[in-house]
């Protein structure tokens, strides 16, 4: 790869730097406190200027009182960098930074839970004879749909609880001037800018995941049903509703889990009606149709997230950090021209030189009818 | 061999070096470069949810510690200043620090001393320090092409390539030659950012022999005045020439009334099929594939396919939603464009006018184009600049001819600027100055084919047998024949001297130089030799090299970029099936050899005006 790597240059150069101000402190301070002493009334010492600074003074014969200089200084030395860094920031940043961390082991995991899904369908779709294994081999794939499903649900909600994570005064976590209020600082703004790409990024990844998932649950259906119709085996209702039942994933508001469960006990009690074929089969066709709506709802609330700006402008860095900068720089020339025209007061000073004319014009006149 | 996918693949490299939720602060120049190789969303993708400009922070700035940041920055002394800034209150949890260039040692230091909370992890090179706007189109966004910013943009050019070049420049320009000493200098000094290249030979089986080793080849615009000067007529030049195309962005603001979303539109050959294979053709052709785009794009819309049936229609049209969106701003944003030039090229008549300038380029008649450009001076409705472009022309071409009577042509420039914008009355005064900057003696390559009878001989023969296509499109920049001289090793070494033989072995002093400045450049260190030299019959043989760079000092143009995409192959660039360019592509494709252009910036007539006028003025 083409970089030069030059770290360990930098490293040497720093703790040499970082050895050559802790000795010159040392002899600064040994400095102060001579002087002090000095001052106080011993003049037994000399005025030894231990040499300004320079490293060879730990050679000195007052070794001693160096070492134990060097520890306190060394506890001074540290305190900017030290212990760790997370413990300073005291506001709502490590937490949602822990949630990242969840969703992150959470997608690669369900990642890993996809690719053996796949793996389970091809081997499943595979001809064979042990009908036993087969029913096994079905056991373990709803197994699987089931836990993604459920894996799924949960990482959306952790991003949405990003979104809300960030509860300014403004509860829609959105950039406020539609509020009325302004927002409450330049920091607070750029950190809800932070929260809002790092959801949006979040998103983006769960939704290429979910659909990945939908999809492999299609084919396989598909392919399921091809091989059931080719062998003359009529389709297991109960097979195909679980397997229908798994691609609907998650749904971010509660009507619609309500929803979901209706339509489950509707299946259950018409499942349970033996000896009305016609029943059942209007039944399973009303459950495709509520499956393509939940389906379509699901894809809309997609479309609500989709933002396509690839290819666009919006989706160019330089774009997006310069013409920010520029436009808040416009801005404050602006407020900075309004502040000067307003401070000059142009009003009031003609107010104030007319009436001195008129006033000036008045005594003139008074004059010329006395004279 | 590909810089672009080197860019790509180090920055991909260098974000996914560092663990977690990333911030990344550049400067303007780095940002230029990203902005060009990485989309927005795909850096969000890969977890970087913060990206700013290094500047001076405010005192009490808002630490962002739960952000690993990775500054990319190039290393001049403004940013190294404000890094230690940065680095002495540090708001970020650590920091990898990476320049685009050769950082100095005394940087280092400052930056070590600076410090004290150690927060920096890495500190590294990598040489992104260009715009890689195409595939073989380098820019460094540097209209005022000063030499500091040249030579660092060629080295991290070069060295993204991976080998030394043997450097070859335009002997008789000032320009080329400075930058090809220091560039030799900077090989030298820098060898270890280079692999050794072995030089295997292909032979064309034409008697010329292709070698792996790179060439650079470094030429002065002064040699061509006349190409940024033409108007242009394919899509990508002329967009440039009357839109302006800025870092692969155009904007839309002051045309029409254009919808927010598409005031400023990327034109990008990757992402948009479209403006790849639309980039070179003419716009005649270009109208006819547009209405082609936009038929296909409406027979693909949902409702022209009848209503929707049932749900599973309904469920694959919203499927399809998202990359029916991305389709339809492609073809608003072509739309667009097409119609704001068409609408230009009405509005200025601009039809007339190129036609002249390219007669003046190609063919040579001095009574008939003096009494044409004087019509062209005082007809209306033709733009003050396009007036001064057809002036200039003629004034570079019949320069020394003893009836060149350009006064006359002054007068009726200046009767003609009686009323326009002041900026565009300074440009009358050019028509003496361009002289100065680009005249006949400062050239001594032969631009117009006029300067020798054999020469003038040779064009009109060409144009007699083979005709011309179309007479908008018959220029070719000078560029071509160049190259065309180069690929089959006519290219005088006299007139382009080597000053650096690259992987080839060590310095070579050639013959034009002075004592003294061969000492300085004498010593024998170049780069490790590689193996034998190809084996090529010294007598029947000629060496050629198939990556060749050229560097040109001054602005390049995109008809030039167009004419080196022609010689690499690219369908479609080639538009005079008879001239230099066809035979260097026909070479080139039987040695399997490639072209890329690099350059301080991209012209276009009004930028070349403005450059004129600067130099003019010193």
């Amino acid at each position: 790869m083409v970089f030069r790597d030059r770290t360990s240059l930098f490293l040497r150069l720093r703790g040499e730097a970082r050895a050559y101000d802790a000795a010159r402190r040392v002899a600064t301070q040994k400095q102060q406190r001579q002087r002090s002493a000095l001052r106080v009334g011993g003049h037994e010492y000399s005025a030894v200027s231990q040499g300004q600074g320079s490293r060879r003074d730990h050679h000195d014969a007052h070794n001693d009182d160096f070492l134990i200089e060097m520890d306190s200084l060394e506890s001074d030395g540290r305190s900017g960098s030290g212990g760790d860094p997370l413990d300073s920031t005291g506001d709502a940043a490590p937490e949602w930074v822990r949630t990242c961390d969840e969703l992150r082991a959470d997608m690669s995991h369900v990642r890993e839970q996809i690719a053996q899904l796949q793996a389970l369908h091809n081997v499943h779709l595979l001809p064979g004879f042990g009908e036993e294994d087969k029913l096994i081999e079905e056991e373990n794939i709803n197994q699987l749909a089931g836990e993604i499903t459920r894996s799924l649900r949960t990482s959306e909600q952790k991003v949405k609880r990003l979104g809300g994570l960030y509860l300014a005064p403004n509860s829609s976590g959105r950039s406020d001037v539609v509020d009325g209020h302004a927002p409450a600082s330049d920091d607070e703004r750029a950190s809800r800018a932070i929260l809002e790409s790092v959801q949006k990024s979040f998103g983006a990844q769960l939704q290429v995941l979910s659909m990945q998932f939908r999809t492999a649950q299609k084919e396989y259906l598909k392919q399921l049903q091809g091989q059931k119709a080719v062998l003359g085996i009529g389709v297991d209702a109960e097979e195909q509703e679980r397997a229908l039942r798994h691609t609907q994933t998650v749904f971010l508001d509660d009507t619609s889990t309500q929803f979901r469960e209706t339509d489950f006990v509707t299946v259950q009690a018409v499942e349970h009606d033996t000896g009305e074929e016609y029943v059942q089969q209007r039944a399973r066709e009303i459950d495709k149709v509520v499956h393509s709506i939940n389906d379509l709802a699901y894809l809309m609330k997609d479309l609500s997230n989709l933002v396509e700006v690839q290819g666009t402008i919006l989706d160019r860095v330089d774009y997006n950090v310069l013409a920010v900068r520029e436009s808040t720089q416009n801005a404050v020339k602006e407020l900075r021209r309004a502040e000067r025209h307003h401070r000059k007061r142009h009003g009031v000073s003609c107010i104030i030189c007319l009436t001195l004319a008129c006033g000036v014009m008045a005594l003139i006149l008074v004059f010329k009818w006395l004279f | 061999m590909a810089h672009h996918d080197s860019v790509r693949n180090a920055l991909r490299t260098l974000i996914r070096g560092a663990p977690g939720l990333k911030a990344l602060v550049v400067d303007r120049d780095t940002a230029a470069t990203l902005g060009l190789v990485e989309p927005y969303s795909q850096l969000m993708s890969e977890e970087v949810c913060h990206v700013e400009v290094l500047v001076a922070q405010p005192a009490g700035a808002r630490q962002l510690l739960h952000l690993h940041a990775i500054v990319l920055v190039r290393p001049t002394e403004q940013n190294v200043a404000l890094l230690c800034a940065e680095l002495a209150a540090p708001r970020f949890r650590d920091y990898q620090l990476c320049f685009a260039n050769v950082l100095r040692r005394l940087a280092v230091e400052q930056l070590a001393e600076a410090d004290v909370h150690e927060r920096v992890v890495s500190l590294r090179e990598s040489f992104l320090d260009f715009l890689p706007l195409r595939k073989s189109l380098v820019s460094l966004g540097d209209p005022l092409g000063s030499l500091d910013r040249a030579v660092d943009g060629v080295l991290a050019l070069m060295v993204m390539r991976r080998r030394i070049p043997q450097v070859r420049y335009d002997r008789n320009s000032a320009a080329c030659r400075n930058l090809a000493e220091r560039l030799a200098v900077k090989f030298d000094q820098e060898s270890s950012l280079f692999q050794d290249g072995t030089s295997d030979a292909m032979n064309a089986g034409t008697g010329i022999v292709g070698s792996r080793a790179p060439l650079l080849l470094i030429l002065d615009r002064v040699e061509d005045p006349v190409t940024p000067l033409l108007n242009q007529w394919t899509y990508e030049a002329m967009i440039h020439e009357l839109l302006g195309i800025q870092n692969n962005t155009v904007s839309l603001k002051g045309s029409m009334d254009v919808k927010d979303e598409f005031e400023q539109v990327v034109l990008d050959a990757e992402s948009d099929e479209f403006f790849a294979r639309n980039m070179f053709s003419n716009f005649g052709d270009l109208g006819a594939n547009l209405k082609e785009l936009v038929d296909n794009f409406s027979s693909q819309r949902p409702d022209a396919q009848g209503h929707v049936r049932d749900l599973d229609d309904m469920l694959r049209l919203v499927e399809e939603l998202p990359e029916f969106r991305r389709s339809s701003s492609n073809v608003t944003k072509h739309v667009l464009l097409t119609s704001e030039l068409s609408r230009r090229v009405d509005s200025g008549s601009l039809l007339r006018v190129s036609q002249l300038e390219q007669d003046l380029a190609c063919r040579e008649s001095e009574a008939e184009h003096r009494k044409q450009v004087l019509q062209i001076c005082s007809a209306p409705g033709i733009a003050l600049k396009d007036k001064v472009r057809v002036v200039l022309l003629f004034a570079l071409r019949y320069e020394q001819s003893p009836t060149c009577n350009l006064s006359e042509l002054k007068i009726a420039l200046q009767r003609a600027a009686a009323g326009s914008a002041s900026e565009d009355v300074a440009f009358v005064d050019l028509v003496s100055g361009i002289r100065r900057y680009a005249g006949a003696a400062k050239r001594h390559g032969d631009v117009f084919s006029n300067r020798s009878f054999l020469a003038k001989a040779a064009t009109s023969m060409r144009r007699g047998i083979h005709g011309i296509e179309n007479i908008y499109t018959q220029h070719e920049p000078l560029l071509a024949q160049t190259l065309d001289d180069l690929l089959r090793a006519r290219l005088s070494y006299e007139t382009y001297p080597v000053i650096y033989e690259g992987s080839g072995g060590a310095l070579h002093a050639s013959g034009s130089f002075s004592g003294a400045s061969a000492q300085t450049l004498g010593s024998a260190r170049g780069a490790a030799l590689s193996g034998p030299p190809p084996r090529a019959d010294a007598h029947t043989d000629r060496v050629v090299p198939r990556d060749i760079v050229v560097m040109m000092v001054g602005g390049c143009c995109y008809e030039e970029y167009r004419t080196v995409s022609g010689i690499n192959g690219v369908a479609g660039a080639v538009m005079v099936e008879s001239g230099h360019t066809a035979s260097a592509a026909q070479v080139a494709r039987s040695l399997q050899a490639h072209v890329v252009l690099a350059s301080s910036h991209v012209l276009n007539s009004s930028m070349f005006l403005e450059q004129v006028r600067r130099v003019a003025q010193q």
